[in-house]
């Protein structure tokens, strides 16, 4: 548990960070050219009529391979969390 | 209706730092995960927004990469606290220090 006095103490330093963190977020918003193209693109990508459509065709195509590593990942992650589980269940009775 | 980039950066960056915020002071472990999943899905808004403006949809695509390895994280994260929980009694991150060495 913390102690308030203390806690007290760090107020100034936790205001001065925090208009450090300000100046510096509208700092870099504003001087930094984000290379906005000149004419704004419609919302609505031209060649599909909706978006998902061309998320899933960009997935199924180029990013194929990333997609079925992905899927290795979670399998990994699905096999590590119940080993870890089941470990300690056993443990447990 | 175009939202300009700045507006959803700023969004980001303001998510980004009150999940910084929380992670650095968390005493729970349930809080720390809901912290580490308010920074991943602050990336998740700069790629979205930058797909946007740019007319690529190629950010959207790695958005939804980065929301399924932010599950798999959450998955090991939340076994691993489990298993600590079923240790301790308690997922008080301040006084665990069993993955010392």
């Amino acid at each position: 548990m913390y102690n308030v006095k203390d806690v007290m103490r760090l107020i100034p330093y936790a205001i001065t960070a925090l208009i450090f963190l300000i100046g510096l977020y509208i700092g870099i918003l504003s001087n930094t050219s984000w290379q906005i193209p000149f004419k704004a693109p419609s919302y609505i990508f031209t060649k599909y009529e909706s978006g998902s459509v061309a998320i899933g065709e960009k997935i199924f195509t180029t990013y194929v391979v990333p997609f079925e590593v992905l899927s290795l990942v979670l399998l990994a992650a699905l096999i590590g969390a119940i080993y870890i589980a089941i470990k300690g269940w056993r443990r447990e009775r | 209706m175009m939202i300009p980039v700045m507006y959803a950066l700023a969004l980001a960056m303001t998510v980004f730092a009150i999940g910084v915020f929380g992670m650095m002071t968390a005493k729970s472990g349930i809080r720390m995960m809901m912290s580490i999943e308010l920074m991943l899905n602050s990336a998740n808004i700069s790629l979205v927004s930058f797909s946007n403006v740019h007319n690529d949809i190629t950010g959207q695509v790695f958005a939804l990469f980065s929301i399924a390895l932010a599950a798999a994280e959450a998955v090991v994260g939340f076994a691993i606290l489990l298993m600590i929980f079923r240790h301790r009694g308690a997922i008080n991150v301040d006084t665990i220090n069993i993955m010392r060495w």
